[in-house]
């Protein structure tokens, strides 16, 4: 098989010079341009299509095949030279079909002459398409067979050994370019993955959280004992700030920590509508179990009069997150709040003590080891 | 069911540890105490024994459900993990199972009352959906 050949040294043989090395300045200017187009190129079938149309006129080259691996055989993926029966005929190859099957089975750059005046049947399909001299190089990165990529002539019967190193070279280029836009595609792929993912889970949560609200709210409504009906609303109200609490987990790129002035600000509202200030002093963020708890737990201290709160402040400059809830009765002792089950329990999750300076200022003091700061 | 049993709990969110402690008093079994942290979890085992440890993953202050249950399985007292996140393996053969979250109340005494049947070599006469043993049921 004297004209079915590989390119390049054979095993063992001495070390010779790069073969680019010799290559006249037009086309290592080529080469420089098409590597530039490589590097740019967001398309894989466009991109060979550009880089033909660079060299085929340099290289007086008339077809190009660009076949693609798949799990089961070659697929051609880019073409040109060809009408579109030649290209139906050409678009599936068996690994070990046909010239370019059998450098995809090899691993290796296969390059066949005088194609016309053969009878060999791995150039058979080329000759049928008047093909004489054609280089097929496999498209590989690191262990990783791409594809195939072969260029044909039918003016002549060969390629020298430059223009082989030059189409040689290319075919690294485009290996390269190739594994680079497999691998930006499943990287693309795998962030509109999580994406749909995180959007799936933010709606079952808010979906859940609202269904639990709607549950409670009915039951409330169908209860006619007075007290039931209270303690359910009282329930419903929790699930509500709850959810505000998880609210903006949903839109943030920091989805561990919660803005607790924001927080508070959506959870405390006066029924008269006079506007609650709420100010802050350093960085006042929790993660969301601490931010939950801390609004649940303001809730907890509010609930039996919401209109008594006039101000919050959050100092979370010190050692501490001081969280200071103000109001003409705020500070006075409310022991049936205070000892209640509900705000001891969330008090010791927080390491929190609650403090009421007997007038108008309950302070809820965090200390940073309870949430890690 | 199972006997009257004491449990301990190790959980960090309050609402949760409640809704636990209320559950397990329904179905008739003492809650020994609740921690939130390993430090806290293996004080309060030492210095009440339980039958049975409740064990959340995540805990307050970064600390580790897992190596907690680990920690009390060493000390002879069998584990079930309580999680949303359940681990796939067990790291010691008392670590019995994990019942997920969100969880039935009412499925939780029958999660207990198979975890202890385990320990004592019976079959579970009811396994509830939300647990999952780590070793093969007979």
């Amino acid at each position: 098989m004297n004209d079915l050949a590989p390119f390049g040294a054979t095993p063992g043989s001495p070390h010779l010079a790069d073969p680019v090395d010799n290559l006249p300045r037009r086309q290592l200017r080529l080469l420089g341009e098409a590597a530039d187009r490589m590097l740019a190129a967001e398309d894989p079938a466009a991109m060979v299509e550009d880089l033909f149309a660079l060299i085929s006129d340099e290289l007086r080259l008339d077809v190009f095949f660009n076949y693609r691996l798949d799990p089961d055989g070659l697929t051609l993926v880019a073409h040109a030279g060809l009408t579109e029966a030649e290209a139906a005929a050409g678009a599936r190859l068996a690994v070990g079909q046909a010239v370019c099957g059998f450098a995809a089975k090899e691993r290796r750059p296969i390059q066949a002459f005088r194609v016309q005046a053969s009878d060999d049947p791995l150039t058979g399909f080329v000759r049928d398409l008047g093909i004489d001299a054609y280089a097929c190089t496999p498209l590989v990165h690191g262990s990783t067979l791409l594809g195939t990529l072969g260029f044909g002539r039918r003016w002549t019967d060969r390629f020298d050994a430059d223009e082989l190193a030059f189409l040689h070279t290319v075919c690294h280029y485009v290996a390269l370019a190739k594994y680079r836009l497999k691998i930006e595609a499943e990287l693309r792929e795998g962030i509109a993955t999580r994406e749909r993912l995180l959007g799936e889970l933010n709606h079952r949560v808010r979906n859940a959280l609202q269904t639990a609200v709607a549950v409670v709210r009915l039951g409330a409504a169908d209860t006619a004992d007075d007290a039931a009906k209270a303690a359910l609303a009282a329930a419903a109200a929790r699930l509500e700030v709850l959810a505000t609490a998880h609210r903006p987990l949903y839109a943030t790129d920091t989805p561990t920590s919660i803005d607790i002035a924001a927080l508070l600000d959506a959870i405390t509202e006066r029924g008269d509508g006079e506007p609650i200030e709420v100010t802050a002093h350093g960085t006042a963020c929790l993660p969301i179990e601490q931010a939950a708890a801390v609004a649940m737990l303001v809730h907890a201290m509010l609930d039996p009069d919401p209109d008594a709160l006039t101000r919050v402040a959050i100092d979370a400059g010190g050692e501490a997150m001081e969280i200071a809830l103000i109001g003409p009765a705020m500070g006075v002792s409310r022991p049936s709040i205070d000892d209640g089950r509900l705000v001891r329990g969330l008090s010791r999750q927080l390491r929190a003590t609650l403090t009421r300076n007997g007038t108008d200022r309950l302070t809820l003091s965090i200390p940073e080891r309870a949430y890690g700061r | 069911m199972a006997d009257k049993l004491r449990i301990m709990l190790v959980e960090d969110e309050a609402l949760v540890a409640m809704l636990v402690e209320d559950a397990l008093t329904l179905h008739g079994h003492i809650v020994t105490g609740v921690a939130d942290t390993q430090a806290g979890a293996l004080a309060l085992a030492d210095a009440d024994r339980p039958d049975l440890a409740l064990c959340d993953v995540r805990l307050a202050q970064g600390d580790s459900g897992r190596t907690v249950a680990v920690a009390l399985a060493a000390r002879g007292i069998p584990c079930l993990f309580l999680s949303g996140n359940c681990p796939d393996v067990a790291d010691h053969p008392l670590i019995l199972g994990c019942v997920a979250k969100p969880f039935y109340t009412a499925g939780l005494g029958y999660a207990i009352a198979a975890a202890m049947a385990r320990v004592q070599g019976e079959a579970p006469e009811k396994i509830p959906n939300e647990l999952r043993f780590y070793a093969p049921v007979d």
